[in-house]
């Protein structure tokens, strides 16, 4: 009983979120990652530091945006280290608490391509990999400004390799939120 | 044009608005939508498909026509719909009929696919389609480590465009398209690269151009495409490497007066060379001519016709010919006016090969009742098809396989008939009801004794050439509800029930039971959410005992059902000219959930961006 009663909860909250105007405002957001656990992943590759820069506008339902993300792994052992790009596109909602702060829960999907250095291949266009990526997040942002805020967002990334790469980032940066423009309003539409 | 995924009485209608709400990405990919066909693939890409209750793996008896003209890609028994040299973006609806159908004046009597292309807007358009697909479960970093896996490589990249210019009365257009598909399944690479030495990857290429004109009379296409092909064949036990060309043309004039059509298609497949010294060179063409004539006598018609096949196939290296000469003359009689009971029948007598046969079909329907019945007498020579097994009597035989074939008093003539009732009711929940029985006499296939040769990755197969009788039940029923403007419901279930007293029909009859259902919701025209949940029964490969019996682990004879869910979210761009489309199926790569010769598919994730771009902004795309 306590299910559906927290759905409807959750339901009640996120409605008004729901219903806005699509495609009205573009916010562009850029932010520095960190990859945080530990796996068997790990037993092999050093996780560094990375960028990721997202563009996100008001969809029918919720927000939806497209973001592009690097990082990079380097060999902990007798294996190359590889960089990833990662593009995905992703649906989220926004619970407003208060005047400033937002939580933004999120899903996305996407790809992740993986290129490897110094790969010893037998075949063509194996010194790189590309996968399917399906993540999920939760952002919470302060507004610092009319059109600037500040965020933080702890997201989990699961890479459909065999076996499964579950990779956990926090994550920090900076959003600027503007009107969209009108050819751009008419191509999004 | 109706948005989505019409059904008709006797037919299921995928509208070019369907397929790409769908997310469909290859022409093979309309199995997924199909309520009541089922199929089979080994690697993924080539997709024998059949009626529900009907065998995929015997000879495909049912037709393709492309805007109305007769197209066979029959070869080695198979009809691969992804070598057709066809862009998805001309595409207007496809129909597909699980029974016998009637389709300007030609007898489908084992069901059709039914594709026809769109006239182009006015004006000058390209339009096309981009798309990949990404299979799961690659090994990925894991490759360089000792827990790291076969690959798993992605699925095209599959573009095509179409470039036209039309006025209204006449158009003229250009097609291209390309396609890959790398097959990476563990029972199948290994034996490609045997095949190869290792010095080819295991990946099917597909290239296709064509070209089509109309005025208000008169239409024309033509049409080439080139596969570098791994076909894989039961009969053979194994993948042949080979070029495959389908070429198609046809030319037509729609005068009510005097009508006429001329279509040709050719399959030539061109052995690669091999260590193993394998080959099937095959080249089958055929050359159709039909003219018709239709005479108004106020509410009733009468339309006569005429036509003639010339069918030519040449085997092996050295070219052994054989020919076939078809003639059949019909009489359609049309009866009643609209909204009163109505009534199609019509009679063909034909010469195959000199030997006398004929066609019956007749259809009733009372369109404001909703009921449909349709009877079918069918009664000619086996050669009429040129099947794998016309072949294999005729002393084919393809990369030497061991073909038995078992005189089992042959006959002058296959004969086969059908009886098929439909009801549809309901104004805003639709229900649709339909029943039939179908009869084949004298059907000849293929039954196939397999063991595997685990040293070397291959199955080594002897096939029995038989001939068997017997009888298809078929039952299903559909409701269409339309829960909201927004959202609306599709659910379906279809049975076949075969008996016979041959243990080779018997076995041939794999699916039997398949339900399903669908959900649309498109809050606006703009962006759409498609799901689908389909539940496919078991199936048996009874052939593949002894390959079983020494390697369980690869080769399984009896497969559980399964449960195919498909979730696809589409959504328009800059006006009428990008949509763009992701597709999530589910996982099935599980080694009993796979095809007792190869993997069936995996789990896949793909993309496909639509473009449209015109000069005048006249019609929608």
């Amino acid at each position: 009983m306590r299910r559906p009663f927290t759905i409807l909860v959750l339901l009640a909250v996120a409605t008004p979120c729901l219903a806005q105007d699509p495609f009205s405002s573009l916010e562009m957001r850029i932010q520095a990652t960190q990859n945080v656990n530990q796996n068997i992943l790990h037993d092999h590759w050093h996780s560094g530091r990375g960028m990721k820069a997202s563009l996100v506008t008001p969809f029918y339902f919720g927000d939806w945006g497209v973001s592009l993300g690097v990082h990079r792994f380097s060999a902990r052992s007798d294996v190359p280290g590889f960089g990833a790009l990662w593009i995905s596109s992703d649906w989220g909602v926004r619970l407003p608490l208060g005047y400033r702060f937002a939580l933004t829960p999120a899903v996305g999907i996407g790809n992740y391509r993986m290129s490897f250095d110094d790969a010893v291949t037998t075949f063509s266009g194996e010194s790189s990999e590309s996968d399917f990526v399906s993540s999920a997040s939760l952002r919470a942002s302060l507004r610092i400004g009319r059109d600037w805020f500040l965020f933080g967002q702890a997201e989990r990334l699961r890479v459909q390799t065999r076996p499964l790469m579950q990779l956990w980032f926090v994550s920090a940066g900076i959003g600027y939120q503007m009107e969209t423009g009108r050819l751009l309003k008419a191509i999004l539409e | 044009m109706a948005a989505g995924a019409a059904i008709g009485v006797c037919a299921q209608v995928l509208t070019a608005e369907y397929l790409t709400r769908a997310g469909v990405l290859r022409l093979s990919d309309i199995l997924e939508l199909a309520d009541d066909w089922s199929g089979s693939s080994t690697e993924g890409y080539h997709w024998d498909i059949a009626p529900l209750g009907t065998s995929w793996e015997a000879s495909p008896e049912w037709s393709l026509f492309i805007d109305g003209r007769l197209i066979s890609l029959r070869a080695l028994n198979r009809q691969s719909l992804n070598t057709l040299p066809i862009a998805l973006s001309e595409i207007c609806e496809v129909r597909l009929h699980a029974t016998p159908v009637l389709i300007d004046g030609v007898l489908a009597h084992g069901g059709a696919v039914q594709i026809t292309r769109c006239k182009p807007p006015k004006g000058l358009s390209l339009r096309g389609q981009i798309g990949a697909g990404n299979e799961t479960g690659d090994p990925g970093p894991y490759k360089y480590t000792e827990l790291g896996g076969p690959n798993v490589d992605r699925t095209g990249p599959t573009v095509h465009g179409a470039l036209s210019g039309s006025s209204g009365n006449w158009h003229v257009r250009g097609m291209a398209a390309a396609d890959e598909h790398h097959v990476t399944d563990p029972r199948i690479r290994p034996r490609v690269l045997q095949l190869f030495r290792g010095e080819k990857d295991a990946r099917i290429i597909y290239r296709a151009l064509g070209f089509d004109a109309s005025s208000p009379n008169y239409t024309v296409s033509a049409a080439v495409s080139r596969t570098e092909d791994l076909l894989f064949t039961p009969v053979m036990g194994r993948e042949i490497p080979v070029d495959r060309e389908t070429a198609i043309a046809s030319m037509s004039s729609a005068s009510k007066l005097l009508g006429y059509s001329i279509s040709g298609s050719s399959t030539r497949l061109t052995t690669r060379e091999n260590p193993e010294l394998i080959s099937t060179d095959l080249v089958q063409r055929q050359a159709r001519a039909r003219l018709n004539t239709t005479i108004s006598l106020g509410t009733s018609a009468i339309e006569f016709g005429a036509g003639t096949v010339l069918a030519q196939a040449l085997f092996g290296p050295k070219q052994v010919r054989q020919t076939l000469h078809s003639f059949r003359g019909d009489a359609t009689l049309s009866v009643g006016p609209p909204d009163q009971l109505r009534m199609s029948t019509m009679a063909a007598v034909s010469l195959d090969d000199s030997i006398l046969g004929y066609e019956v079909f007749s259809r009733a329907w009372h369109e404001r009742i909703g009921l449909d019945l349709r009877l079918m007498l069918r009664n000619r020579a086996p050669a009429s098809e040129m099947t794998f097994a016309d072949w294999a009597t005729r002393g084919f035989r393809p990369g030497n396989a061991e073909l038995r074939f078992m005189p089992l008093d042959m006959p002058r003539r296959r004969s086969t008939y059908s009886l098929d009732v439909t009801w549809a009711a309901g104004n805003r929940v639709k229900l649709y009801l339909s029943g039939g029985l179908r009869k084949l006499t004298n059907h000849v296939r293929p039954r196939m004794r397999a063991t595997l040769d685990s040293t070397r990755m291959r199955l080594d197969t002897i096939t029995d050439i038989v001939a068997a009788n017997g009888q298809i039940a078929r039952t299903s029923v559909r409701i269409h509800m339309p829960l909201t403007n927004r959202f609306t419901v599709k659910l379906y279930g279809v049975y076949a029930y075969p008996w016979s007293d041959a243990d080779a029909f018997r076995s041939a009859w794999y699916h039997r039971m398949q339900i399903g259902g669908r959900g649309e919701f498109h809050p606006n025209d703009r962006f759409s959410l498609d799901m689908r949940l389909r539940y496919v029964g078991a199936t048996t490969w009874a052939e593949f005992e002894e390959a079983a019996a020494g390697n369980p682990e690869f080769y399984t004879t009896r497969l559980p059902g399964s449960v195919y869910l498909h979730l696809t979210v589409q959504k328009r761009f800059w006006g009428e000219r990008l949509r763009m489309s992701a597709t999530m199926r589910n996982v099935l790569d599980h080694p009993h959930l796979a095809h007792p010769a190869g993997a069936r598919t995996r789990a896949l994730f793909q993309v496909a961006i639509r473009y449209a771009i015109r000069t005048r902004n006249a019609g929608s795309s």
